[in-house]
């Protein structure tokens, strides 16, 4: 049996060798000799660990046993811009109101982008750019992943990573109007895809930021593995919304890696709803004094998607505030996984992290694994965690009834206001209402709300 | 309008209403008296269709139809009402939405068309204004930190938008100050007219003074063992309900 196992483990691997080798021209073209050992360092780091096991204790409640099968392709051609702009127009955020990113298939499509003036000591471009103008360095790409080894989803980006949103904001300036980054799936340039944005904000800068992932038409299986760097300086502000709206085919890798510096503040919400699996990884590290953060999501899953959530807050300075708060709504047999980490550092005196993970069952058969994990090593702070998982409140539903709402339309209610508590805590209004409008769609989908 | 024969009901094992004969005709206000957890809530929650409990015997006619088989929203279309004694808070429902999806629901029930925002703001204004509530109930969730009393007269606002032919008032005037007794009381009697009926259930004769019933009934036990006029109301404010329950207990037959 053991024998076996090692075996597949090593032929999933070496496919990633071989389309190692397969993309090496193509990196070269994207980034340059440059980056080759920092690519290379990546590949042995994840031929050496694989893909992780459920025997990994983070990841017990997430079989990569569909990853593992998946082989790996990548062709070297020209997404179908034409098909891609039809989908384009009908997106909600529109390219008046918007910078608009697209990407297809991980590559910048600079036909179906549009990039808005911005004021002095803003950079907006494609990852790909920054690095041909020498605005990223190989030392500087990956210097904030650190010690996210754990996740060998890391250092698989790191070698294959190909393209992404890149912003960087000078001390003091406010990128003009919100970033729409769209990673779309056409499956024409084959089955994987390796987005990697990085997010430099200066001392009190501003930015806010949709990303939203979304496919073509794409049949048979997807593996989409992101990476986001994110640097907050003193002072600066971001929200940053992820929407994952993939088909049920896809596998769903995001890890987000967020360093704050004092009196920083942050919103990160992570909307999950599509792909077959989804692991969202959030670790923001809180590196100065009176940081703010929230981390604010909503998973919604039917049939049998799972949608897990891995989140790691460290306080490693006093008086940081971090607030997670997760609602899920869980419909069929589908799963969902919440692990939500608060580390205090000895140092991290007076700080204030609350956890909130609530979720809703709309059938017998859905599964939610929810783990709470405080490390606390300071005496003087505040730290709460809670987790519920139930049915729809029965009353409430009765009362709306016993006013001539039929059930099916109270039920929808009831979740809907479930929904808005993390909707709501969207600032920037045009994003709320249309995130709202998709959880309504959403909603309208679930077999049990039909 | 209501006919209620030998209703027998209770809560899995539980059984708490014990064959309950009533009969409502159009037009007319009945009042239900009786000590606490005499069934009295049980009663109204089973006519507004409330999941859990369980009808061992008997049956309830609402205009004819098998009241029993209809599901709540259904009831509530054919113009059943329950105020409820403990209304419910929904969090995330907004007080305009909510009440908006209830009147177009109900109308569309009725074969009525849906009112569009114009005709049911200012269907809300006139009812508002009946039972002096502001208007800032409109934009808060659904009864969420409303104090007692503003939870009932929510209660009778819904009820003057929803035009029930039938309302049932579970304890509406219990928390009250006089203030809102009367703006209550001023919302049911608007209501009244000889094709609309109310079963007012209450502790206390004073809410009778303003809405005044032609029968009053006491339930002890999950039964009616007394029927009067409105005089009995008063009777029983003096007297309680002892006098009632001795001579049920021993039948002046034997
Ligand atoms: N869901 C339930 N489960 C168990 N017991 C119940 C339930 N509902 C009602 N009962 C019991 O049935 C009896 C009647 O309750 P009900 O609420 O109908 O009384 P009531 O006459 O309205 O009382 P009050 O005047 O205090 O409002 C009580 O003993 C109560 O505890
Ligand atoms: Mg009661």
């Amino acid at each position: 049996m053991s024998t076996v196992t090692v075996k597949e483990d090593q032929s999933s691997s070496s496919a990633y060798a071989e389309l190692f080798e397969s993309m090496s021209s193509y990196f070269g073209e994207l980034t340059g000799s440059e980056f080759m050992q920092f690519r290379q360092r990546g590949l042995d780091h994840f031929l050496k660990s694989g893909f992780p096991t459920t025997r990994d204790e983070d990841w017990r409640f997430t079989s990569l046993k569909t990853l593992e099968s998946i082989k790996p392709v990548w062709k070297n051609t020209e997404p179908d811009t034409g098909a891609v702009r039809q989908i384009i127009d009908t997106l909600p955020f529109n390219d008046s109101q918007f910078n608009r990113m697209v990407f297809i298939d991980g590559q910048y499509c600079e036909s179906l982008s549009t990039i808005h003036d911005q004021p002095e000591g803003v950079d907006l471009m494609p990852v790909s750019a920054a690095i041909r103008l020498g605005l990223v360095r190989e030392e500087e790409i990956g210097q904030y992943t650190c010690d996210s080894h754990s996740n060998s989803f890391v250092p698989l980006n790191d070698a294959f990573f190909q393209d992404g949103l890149f912003l960087r904001a000078a001390k003091g300036v406010e990128v003009h109007k919100p970033v729409h980054v769209v990673y779309l799936a056409s499956g024409l340039a084959g089955n994987v895809q390796f987005p990697r944005q990085m997010i430099l904000m200066g001392e009190q800068a501003k930015a806010t930021i949709i990303e939203e992932h979304r496919h073509v038409s794409v049949d048979g299986p997807l593996f989409k593995n992101a990476v986001s760097e994110i640097f907050l300086g003193d002072q600066s502000h971001l929200e940053c919304v992820k929407l994952q709206l993939e088909p049920e085919s896809s596998q769903h890798f995001g890890s987000y890696f967020i360093q704050a510096t004092k009196e920083a503040s942050f919103l990160l919400h992570s909307f999950d709803v599509g792909a077959g699996l989804s692991r969202n990884s959030f670790k923001a590290m809180l590196n100065g004094q009176n940081i703010n953060g929230v981390l604010n999501g909503l998973y919604i899953t039917r049939g049998k998607q799972l949608s897990d959530h891995h989140m790691i807050v460290e306080h490693n300075q006093p008086s940081c505030e971090s607030h997670e708060y997760f609602n899920g709504i869980l419909d069929d047999k589908s799963k969902a996984v919440f692990h939500g980490r608060i580390h205090v550092d000895q140092k991290g005196q007076k700080t204030d992290a609350k956890q909130t993970n609530k979720n809703i069952l709309l059938t017998d058969d859905v599964v939610v694994d929810t783990k709470p994990q405080l490390e606390i090593y300071a005496d003087d702070v505040k730290c709460t965690h809670g987790a519920t998982v139930g049915q729809l409140d029965d009353e409430a539903q009765f009362y709306l009834q016993a006013r001539g709402i039929p059930r099916r339309q109270a039920r929808k209610m009831l979740i809907h206001a479930f929904a808005s508590e993390i909707v709501d805590r969207i600032q920037n209004e045009l994003i709320r209402e249309q995130v709202d409008r998709i959880v309504w769609d959403t909603l309208d989908e679930l077999p049990s709300l039909k | 309008m209501l006919e209620i024969k030998n209703l027998v009901a209770g809560v899995e094992d539980n059984q708490i209403l014990n064959g309950i004969d009533l009969k409502i005709n159009p037009g007319e206000v009945h009042a239900i008296m009786g000590p606490n957890g005499s069934g009295k809530s049980t009663l109204a929650q089973v006519l507004a269709g409330r999941d859990g409990y369980e009808v061992h015997e008997g049956e309830v006619l609402f205009d004819g139809k098998d009241l029993l088989d209809l599901a709540p929203e259904e009831r509530a279309g054919e113009g059943l009402f329950l105020a409820f004694q403990y209304p419910v808070e929904i969090p995330g429902v907004n007080t305009t939405y909510f009440l908006k999806s209830a009147v177009n629901a109900v109308r569309k029930y009725r074969g009525l068309p849906e009112l569009d925002s114009t005709e049911f703001l200012k269907l809300v204004r006139e009812k508002m204004k009946i039972l002096e509530l502001p208007q800032s109930f409109l934009k808060r969730p659904v009864n969420e930190g409303f104090s007692g009393g503003e939870k009932k007269r929510n209660e009778i606002f819904q009820m003057a938008m929803l035009e029930p032919k039938l309302a049932v008032l579970d304890e509406t005037d219990s928390g009250l100050d006089i203030d809102a007794l009367k703006a209550v009381a001023e919302g049911v009697n608007r209501l009244r007219s000889p094709d609309r009926s109310q079963l007012v259930i209450t502790h206390y004769q004073r809410l009778l003074d303003y809405i005044v019933p032609d029968f009053v009934h006491v339930l002890y036990k999950g039964k009616i063992i007394h029927t009067g006029g409105k005089e009995l109301a008063l009777e029983l404010e003096e007297r309680g309900y002892d006098w009632i329950i001795k001579e049920h207990n021993e039948p002046v037959t034997a």
